[in-house]
């Protein structure tokens, strides 16, 4: 229990530091931003657009510390400010209609690398030397050298636009309905496919790599020798004994990696034009929306906090040794 | 009620009445391409019903020898020659399924380490239950009442099958370890150093635990220690072992009287009688007897003494009261021994005279430096040069990137003013004065035997000229034969240089060899100090009393008595209680000029 | 953090998920190099970085011009002319490849040294100290470690000025934490060793026993913290000069890969502009991952297939 409280007491610490930075920034820009900005923007901002930006940067006469207060205050509320790429839109709902595509995306991804790459790490580990253990590992340490989004343009340009597999990126072929039907959720997963099949071939040689060599030491551990010496059977000594010890590691290691996934996710967004929030923030980057790329920071840190904290009481669940004294 | 011996069949041993038989066993090694002989030629037999022993140190093979029982060898192990029947089964002709089957069933093995051997994510009763659901097709529901008898039959609450490994004691554990060996009635039990990582006063509980339910059961024990004072109380037979070959064999009485080999010798001698006269009745002190005169000649003093650990987190904080006002004194060439049980406190008191830990109250005075008002924070030069130490583990004690030759010259650097060359010209001396080649000096740690390396740390503690020498356990990481070694190392320089030592360790007998004085020491509490003949033939507090009977002893002259044991924990734990209600003061009671007990009010 | 989950932020899991783990170094530690050199994988990788470095160093010597100016026709495919073909603005992109390993080797190792000196830093001084100071540099790691990187990266790199500055101090910022981290958990099983506490009771000062005793016990998780850094860091600018947030009009791989997505080249098929910046990306990623898995083997005894030593005494 303590060590759940522990970990929440970083987490809101963690956000609180991430709410910081996002106030501190704009006001930290050298020169006069609202100018810069005027002038990009060619004088096509209306006065509230301009008032909003001035708030923003805190270059109204507001006290700081108020400023910093009713900051907090609006980021609690939902008051994240307005797009002043796709004005009048609340940033709120700009995110709130991306945000599932991004979860679609990277979850799917996530898991099928967390459960294949786990179970090969498993498997090759049991069997050192073996086809598994030679050959996979360095190939998939090669496949994850590349850059996310290298591997994404390539399979794009080879499955998409050479082979015409799979849709050229987007989320469902432009100008369908979304609805639940069969047709519809056929049509997504085809577009799915690709970027999904990059994310998890970049990604596997890590939870590979990582559950194996846990698991080699792992099985160096007396237990293991004795759960031979009393005759159990070869599969319930590497799932039972080795795999779920080996596990505890895995799922530290799963918590930590959630932000690099999300990462990846983005980048991936942005060959493939996938509609989430990735590709949304570049949008918001390169039309200088800053309240849009601010709410779009907040929200990734909050979702990446809040799946670290579901992390910390799924480990608590599975390590006996922190659940009972 | 006497201890139940072990039967063993007088004559004749028919083929039934053997369990093991080993034959001309001969086990190698491929290390890096090399074959290294691991078991030579080894040839034995176990019968039905008796424990037979096999001692010998690190690298002797005996570990070895037990794992090919159970064909436990390893990728890069093989029997080279030789057999092994079990019965009517000969273990190297089994493989796969039948290997499979014929583990645990006829043959079981406790290791040395129950908390290493017990599946850290898994209840006591789930890993017993695997073994029935295994090899009984029984169902779980059934195999967990079975699991429930059999921990109360090794004397654990049979509720505690849901309890997780970490949850248990060092006891606790290694009962547990028993209860899942014996779940399928094997007829040989294999144990390997079972009780080597835990207290004295358990080890001597379990191993009449033991013999107790090997008279009820009548299985077999291969029982392997290093340990030959204890291997004497349990085995009718024994071997030792040395480089994989038996040296010798024979009833253990015979060979622990008239050992053949120098090695038995040897080993025999390492572990000196704790008592060397019959026991005393302990005589209760009528009044008390003046303490000897104070002398001049005190280096360290401790008064009143107290250190506690905070532990726990924010949220619930416990005070852990490490030492608990402690109050001795070191004099001049003087070697005292501090004698106790893992989490006495003996360590602390150690690394608080180290400097290392802060006392959280009391005084020092160490060379006629109040310490504690004099330099508060930090250690003067002047301390470091006056108190040094040697650490109990040889492996982790020298710094693996370093040559011999910078743990020497390191502190002559700092604490005299030799120039490099002269310097060097110490290195030489000093590695002399600890009986090693100067030619080492040149060597990396790992390049060194492990009594190499305890003597190397000596010399850098010699290297500063200190008039007080820290040994903490500084023999119990070492092989057996070399632990005389270094103990006559420690005794030479205090009669050549003068040097007063403190000596921490749990081994009685150690202490009575080595020290003038010795201090017991229990749950941070100094219970009884004097001269260590006096201590231990005629020791006064009852935890004294457990300890130096629950101490092996071959000739095994006081009896262990089952009731008699629980009523000296019960004396003892109220002692413990009524600590917390006593008074601000406990004084010494002398029971004779150089002989004090404490705390023991209800005497 | 990386962008890329490159295989090596999992290789050192060994490291960083049981941080009692021994650091085995000194048993071959004079034979490190030489092993290292021996390994098959390790020869490879040092050979890649080699080549690369080499490259990077003599541009101005080997590239056939300055890759900015327009020297054909837009979009021709690779020939004796150009051997990897032109951008749809008529650069060639051989030259572009080139003179682009500047930036992103020179800003990739920058940012490699600068984080791990800064994770060292930290991570040395949270362990030998410990308590409190240990408490408070904790919590930051932590929080460092907890906000996802890319997100913050491209906040941060959003705000401030543009340039290889502004590149290098916030993929410092983003990465230093991951080095700390590791570094800490190693710093702190050495701690606890009985040859510091022996160097303290010698009577050495804090700083020549974080220098002279630790550090040198260290040295293989130093490399391979690193190597780390430095795979990430070419591959987080690669990352930032893609989305647009590096300076756009310098040369490196990341820009080249920008403008190439920028001018279409994939719809239209134009493979040669991205497929050279992005191999070479990969390349010298997974050359220094070779070498970074090698060092891991070679010191941890375990990987290395060893038998296990049950019984420690001698």
């Amino acid at each position: 229990m303590a060590f759940i409280l522990r970990r929440l007491g970083y987490y809101l610490i963690a956000f609180w530091a991430s709410l910081s930075i996002n106030f501190m920034l704009p006001r930290l820009m050298p020169g006069d931003p609202v100018g810069r900005l005027l002038g990009q923007m060619q004088g096509t901002l209306t006065d509230a657009q301009i008032e909003q930006f001035r708030h923003l940067f805190g270059l109204d006469d507001r006290p700081i510390w108020l400023q910093y207060i009713q900051y907090i205050q609006d980021v609690f509320t939902g008051r994240l400010g307005i797009s002043t790429s796709q004005f009048p839109v609340p940033v709120v709902d700009v995110i709130g209609a991306q945000l599932g595509w991004t979860i679609l995306l990277g979850g799917t991804a996530l898991l099928i690398a967390v459960v294949l790459g786990n179970l090969l790490g498993i498997w090759a580990a049991w069997r050192r030397g073996g086809l598994l253990d030679r050959l996979f590992p360095p190939l998939l340490v090669f496949v994850g050298s590349f850059p996310y989004f290298f591997i994404a343009m390539i399979a794009l340009y080879l499955f998409a636009v050479k082979l015409k597999w799979f849709p050229i990126g987007q989320a469902f072929t432009l100008g369908t309905a979304p609805s639940f039907s069969g047709e519809f959720i056929g049509d997504v997963i085809r577009h799915l496919v690709v970027p999904a099949g990059t994310i998890v071939a970049v990604s596997l040689g890590g939870w590979m790599l990582g559950m194996r060599n846990t698991m080699i030491g792992t099985a160096a551990e007396d237990y293991i020798t004795m759960a031979r010496a009393k005759g159990l059977r070869e599969g319930r000594i590497m799932y039972r004994y080795a795999a779920r010890n080996a596990m505890l590691p895995s799922v530290t290691a799963f918590g930590m990696s959630i932000g690099f996934v999300v990462g990846g996710a983005l980048l991936t967004e942005v060959v493939f034009a996938y509609p989430g929030i990735g590709f949304q923030l570049l949008r918001a980057v390169q039309s200088l929306d800053y309240p849009l790329m601010q709410g779009i920071f907040l929200t990734l840190t909050a979702a990446v906090l809040v799946a670290n904290f579901l992390i910390d009481i799924l480990y608590v669940r599975l390590d006996p040794r922190v659940r009972v004294r | 009620m006497t201890t139940l011996p072990a039967t063993a069949p007088a004559t004749g041993s028919t083929n039934a009445d053997v369990v093991l038989d080993v034959r001309n066993l001969t086990i190698a090694y491929d290390v890096d391409g090399r074959s290294v002989t691991a078991v030579d030629d080894v040839s034995f037999t176990i019968r039905r019903g008796e424990t037979f022993g096999l001692a010998g140190e690190s690298g002797s093979g005996k570990s070895t020898i037990a794992n090919a029982i159970l064909k436990l060898l390893g990728g890069n192990g093989r029997v080279v020659s030789g057999s092994i029947r079990c019965g009517d089964v000969e273990i190297g002709d089994l493989d796969g399924e039948e290997l499979r089957s014929f583990r645990w069933n006829r043959v079981s093995m406790v290791f040395q380490s129950a908390m290493n051997s017990l599946n850290p994510v898994m209840t006591i009763g789930d890993q017993i239950v695997d073994v029935f659901t295994t090899h009984r097709r029984m169902k779980r529901a059934e195999a967990a009442g079975r699991a429930r008898k059999l921990l109360e039959l090794v004397g654990i609450d049979p509720k505690r099958t849901a309890d997780y490994p970490h949850q248990l004691s060092g006891g606790m554990r290694q009962r547990a370890v028993i209860a899942i060996a014996l779940a399928l009635e094997p007829d040989l039990l294999i144990m390997d150093e079972p009780t080597t990582a835990l207290d004295v006063v358990v080890q001597q509980e379990i191993i009449n635990e033991i013999k107790e339910l090997q008279a009820r059961l009548g299985f077999a024990i291969l029982f392997i220690t290093h340990d030959l004072s204890l291997m004497v109380e349990i085995s009718q037979r024994l071997g030792v072992m040395r480089h994989g070959a038996l040296l010798e064999m024979g009833t253990s009485a015979e060979v622990f009287a008239n050992p053949k080999h120098d090695y038995t010798r040897q080993l025999i001698e390492a572990f000196p009688p704790v008592r060397r006269d019959p026991p005393t009745v302990a005589p209760a002190p009528t009044s008390d007897e003046e303490a000897a005169a104070p002398r001049a000649d005190v280096v360290v003093s401790f008064q009143d003494v107290t250190k506690d650990f905070a532990a726990g987190s924010v949220f619930s904080r416990r005070i852990n009261r490490a030492v608990d006002k402690a109050t001795f004194e070191l004099h001049a060439g003087e070697i005292v021994a501090l004698v106790g049980e893992s989490g006495s406190g003996k360590s602390t008191i150690a690394r608080i005279l180290a400097r290392l830990e802060q006392p959280t109250s009391g005084r020092i005075v160490v060379g006629g430096i109040d310490v504690l008002r004099d330099e508060r924070r930090r250690a003067s030069r002047r301390y470091r040069k006056y108190v040094q130490m040697v650490f109990q583990d040889p492996f982790g004690s020298l710094n693996p990137t370093k040559r011999v030759r910078h743990f020497l010259e390191r502190p002559l650097a700092i604490h005299s003013d030799l120039d490099a060359s002269r310097r060097r010209e110490r290195a030489v001396d000093l590695m002399q004065s600890v009986e090693l080649d100067p030619a080492l000096l040149d060597r990396h740690p790992h390049e060194l035997s492990g009594g190499q390396r305890q003597r190397v740390a000596v010399a850098r503690a010699l290297a500063a000229d200190p008039r007080v020498i820290l040994a903490d356990e500084p023999t119990s990481m070492l092989d057996v034969s070399v632990r005389m070694g270094v103990l006559q190392l420690l005794r030479r320089l205090r009669d050549e240089r003068g040097i007063s030592i403190l000596y921490i360790t749990h081994d009685l007998a150690s202490a009575r060899f080595v020290a003038d004085t010795t201090i017991v020491m229990h749950r941070g509490v100094l219970i009884e100090g004097g001269a260590s003949s006096e201590v231990m033939d005629a020791p006064q507090h009852p935890y004294t009393r457990l300890l130096v009977s629950a101490a092996p002893d071959p000739l095994r002259r006081t009896p262990f008595d089952r009731e008699e044991r629980a009523r000296a924990r019960q004396k003892i734990q109220a002692i413990v209680d009524g600590r917390a209600t006593a008074g601000e003061e406990s004084r010494h009671v002398f029971v004779s000029p150089t002989h004090w007990i404490r705390d023991v009010s209800a005497h | 953090m990386s962008v890329q989950n490159s295989g090596s932020s999992m290789l050192t899991t060994t490291a960083t998920s049981q941080p009692g783990a021994p650091v085995n170094a000194p048993r071959h530690r004079n034979r490190l190099a030489l092993r290292l050199l021996r390994d098959r994988r390790a020869l490879t990788g040092l050979v890649i970085l080699v080549i690369f470095v080499v490259v990077a160093l003599a541009a101005p010597l080997i590239s056939p011009g300055n890759p900015r100016s327009s020297v054909a026709a837009g979009s021709e495919s690779p020939s004796f002319a150009h051997l990897l073909g032109t951008t749809s603005k008529g650069e060639d992109v051989l030259a572009l490849l080139i003179w682009g390993s500047r930036s992103s080797l020179g800003i990739g190792f920058t940012v490699g040294a600068l984080a791990t000196l800064v994770g060292l830093l930290i991570g040395l001084t949270s362990a030998y100290f410990g308590r409190a100071i240990d408490d408070f540099l904790s919590v930051v790691t932590n929080i460092f470690l907890l906000i996802p990187g890319l997100p913050l990266l491209i906040i941060l790199a959003a705000f401030l000025p543009p340039g290889p500055g502004t590149i290098v101090v916030v993929l410092v910022i983003t990465g230093w934490a991951g080095s700390a981290r590791v570094v800490r958990a190693q710093a702190l099983s050495l701690r606890g060793k009985d040859y510091i506490d022996a160097a303290v009771v010698t009577g050495e000062r804090p700083l020549t026993i974080m220098l002279r005793e630790m550090l040198p016990n260290m040295a293989s998780i130093v490399m391979s913290t690193f190597l780390a850094c430095v795979i990430f860091g070419i591959g987080a600018q690669a990352g930032l000069e893609f989305l647009g947030l590096g300076d756009v009009s310098a040369v490196s791989w990341g820009t080249n890969l920008f403008w190439a997505t920028n001018e279409g080249s994939l719809i239209r098929g134009t493979w040669w502009t991205f497929v050279p910046s992005g191999a070479a990306i990969a390349l010298i990623a997974f050359s220094l991952a070779l070498i970074n898995y090698a060092v891991d083997e070679v010191t941890n005894p375990r990987l290395a297939g060893r038998a296990k030593r049950k019984d420690r005494r001698r």
